[in-house]
């Protein structure tokens, strides 16, 4: 018989995790959060073995359907130009990312009213400053205070090293008159947290071992637990169940054995990501609520929104060891991140420069692009490219589109039943303008830094990590989802707390912004736990 | 056969210290790749023919250079395959530790020595500082 607990948390990534830890500080609650993936052992991390590059295609791999775990769903990506990236696991998908983690902007939260496009949020980048902060000492961030780009960053750990590429790269948009900065990194670029420091292992996006990436199993989760938090693993959640009055009164779910149970809570808090919450809430289909949960207007799962982005990368002559160091964080350029009347679009987008890539992936992009060529003169000319590449990635920002949605697909099913999904995306006008724009402003920066420009496009594929949207926040239920605290409009003791209740999406990573939205909606539903878990 | 095909797309090259392909573990990546040893196979029975066809000879009885050029018409005739093999070729060579350890002065595995890079000169921003802030001010 499985116990009433006071709340249940679905999915342990990013969110959930901010959010276990948040609403288990007072010691006064009984909480579970159901994770259907397993834990990941640091110890067995892909970078522990010289052949760490070849677990990218496998289980490092960001794609849910080439890594087939038991966790990992069905996703259809036919109908859309970018294909979704995340991560089944204890952890989420921040054991896979590479730990950038820049704040949004405070134009980012009123697009309608500076620029008349997507939707203003029913709170400002004031309302989030706290929590920004707050998560940001949790996580372990670095940078550097003063950003010309941003209103206040009042601490942060020192900077990840430049590098010689990134000096390169910054010199050049000194040259240039443009704005670049450090990036910010939830990587310990000094001990912090118990954890100890970076040691520039390269690819922190196939796991840390060494700890000094700030993904959530190794910093929200360890205090989560201390304070009582429950985590099952290999437990996928099917449903919310609705009682009569109208309240969610827990979820049911399947265990890594296949057997059903159902897990009664007074609050139940989604943290699936911005494909697994809709998927969750559209699967909850009951006769009260035949279109699932919280989705009386069909809104649920609509407005998706990606990022696409673009890439360019450049060769240079010198040796820049640029395969070294933390590979997706060095620094970025915002020169072109807000409205600019002179453009031909809204809006903007981030310069994210990226460490050159490492051997067996340069090896391979260069025999495919016929740059590298086989027999006696091969190592002379992978000589001349390996560790002297750098990459740029533009970041753009895409607008609120009711048509690009994810839907339940029921022709394929994970391991438990449960459906996976379709996703529908396509690229706007206006994001497709500013793409031209960053890939020509980038091939610029390189030009302006000696580098020679080998490849320029956009959108990526396989790039679809930043799942926003598709709960979307607001004060009016009748175009919105969940009010400013995640709290659904519907289903009062019905929590969605991670980047699906995104209004728009700004032109950076999302997680930091994500969890500063997490942290202050528990600080809402921890203030208000009484009346919320009280039957009428 | 395999190493002679390995040999002949990455020959070594004793002035940089570059291993010859023969030397990886080949059979040891081929077992953790599912299909590839099938593609592999089916590479080299065409390779084979190839050779015989051209040269009149079996491909291990060719030099170096002609090898090169069975392969190359190999390519021609079945690029997917030929590409698929010399993909997971190059993908076996760059994740080999001796290899790696040829290429740099890298930590190999990178875990658990890791690497070191140099100090920055923060100075380097003055000129963004000197501009001023290009963030919207936005009333809350």
């Amino acid at each position: 018989m499985i116990q009433h607990v006071d709340i249940v948390i679905v999915g342990s990534g990013a969110s959930g995790a901010a959010a276990a830890w948040s609403l288990s500080r007072s010691g006064t609650h009984r909480i579970v959060c159901l994770e259907q993936g397993d834990d990941v052992d640091p110890a067995h991390y892909p970078t522990t073995s010289a052949d760490w590059e070849l677990a990218r295609g496998g289980v490092a791999s960001p794609d849910p359907n080439q890594r087939g775990n038991r966790a990992d769903y069905p996703i259809d990506n036919t109908n859309s130009s970018i294909s979704i990236a995340h991560f089944n696991g204890f952890g989420g998908s921040t054991i896979l990312y590479s730990g950038h983690f820049p704040r949004f902007h405070p134009s980012d939260f009123r697009t309608h009213s500076l620029d008349g496009v997507g939707l203003d949020w029913p709170l400002s980048y004031e309302d989030l400053k706290p929590f920004f902060t707050e998560n940001e000492a949790m996580m372990g961030v670095a940078g550097l205070v003063g950003d010309t780009a941003y209103p206040d960053y009042e601490k942060l750990l020192p900077p990840v090293p430049l590098g010689l590429m990134g000096q390169k790269l910054a010199e050049a948009c000194n040259s240039l008159g443009w704005h670049w900065w450090p990036s910010y990194s939830a990587i310990n670029t000094r001990s912090h947290g118990g954890r100890p420091s970076c040691i520039n292992l390269g690819p922190c996006n196939t796991g840390c071992p060494q700890g000094a990436k700030g993904s959530v199993d190794v910093t929200y989760w360890r205090h989560a637990r201390k304070q009582g938090v429950e985590i099952r693993l290999g437990c996928t959640v099917q449903r919310v169940e609705v009682d009569r009055e109208g309240r969610a009164s827990g979820v049911h779910y399947v265990d890594r054995n296949g057997a059903a149970h159902f897990q009664p809570a007074s609050i139940v808090v989604l943290a699936c990501n911005g494909v697994g919450t809709p998927r969750l809430l559209l699967n909850s289909k009951s006769t009260a609520f035949p279109n699932g949960l919280l989705n009386d207007n069909d809104l649920v799962g609509r407005n998706l929104m990606l990022h696409p982005l673009g890439f360019a990368e450049a060769v240079f002559e010198q040796d820049l060891r640029s395969s070294i160091g933390p590979h997706g964080c060095c620094m970025t350029s915002q020169q072109f991140y807000e409205t600019d009347p002179a453009n031909d679009f809204v809006r903007g987008y981030t310069l994210h420069v990226l460490r050159g890539a490492p051997a067996a992936e340069t090896a391979v992009s260069g025999y495919m692009m016929r740059r590298l060529p086989l027999g006696r003169d091969h190592h002379k000319n992978f000589a001349q490219v390996f560790n002297h590449t750098a990459g740029i990635a533009v970041i753009t920002e895409d607008l609120p589109e009711v048509e690009n949605r994810v839907e339940l697909d029921p022709d394929h099913t994970d391991a438990t039943g449960m459906p996976g999904i379709k996703v529908h995306y396509t690229l706007g006008e206006n994001t497709k303008r500013m793409m031209k724009h960053g890939l020509q402003r980038s091939r610029e920066l390189f030009e302006a830094a000696g580098g020679k420009v080998t490849t320029s496009f956009g959108p990526v594929r396989h790039t679809g990590w930043h799942l926003m949207g598709t709960t979307r926040m607001g004060d009016d239920p009748g175009t919105s989802v969940v009010n400013q605290f995640g709290q659904g409009h519907a289903i009062g003791n019905l929590f969605v707390v991670d980047s699906s209740v995104f209004v728009t999406a700004g032109a950076v990573n999302p997680v930091a912004t994500a969890q500063a939205l997490t942290l202050r909606m528990c600080d809402y539903l921890n203030k208000h736990l009484p009346e919320l878990s009280r039957k009428p | 056969m395999i190493k002679q095909f390995l040999d002949a797309i990455l020959p070594g090259d004793s002035t940089i210290n570059m291993p010859a392909g023969s030397r990886i573990d080949f059979a040891a990546y081929l077992r953790n790749q599912k299909g590839a040893a099938e593609l592999l196979d089916q590479f080299l029975a065409l390779l084979d023919a190839v050779a015989t066809e051209q040269t009149g000879k079996s491909f291990a009885a060719l030099d170096e250079d002609r090898r090169l050029e069975c392969v190359e018409v190999v390519k021609r005739r079945n690029g997917r395959l030929s590409g698929s093999v010399i993909v997971h070729a190059l993908k076996a060579y760059y994740t080999d530790a001796v290899v790696l350890r040829a290429l740099s002065s890298d930590a190999v595995p990178p875990f658990p020595q890791g690497n070191s890079i140099t100090e920055d000169d923060w100075s380097i921003l003055e000129p963004v500082y000197e501009r001023g802030a290009i963030f919207r001010c936005v009333t809350p």
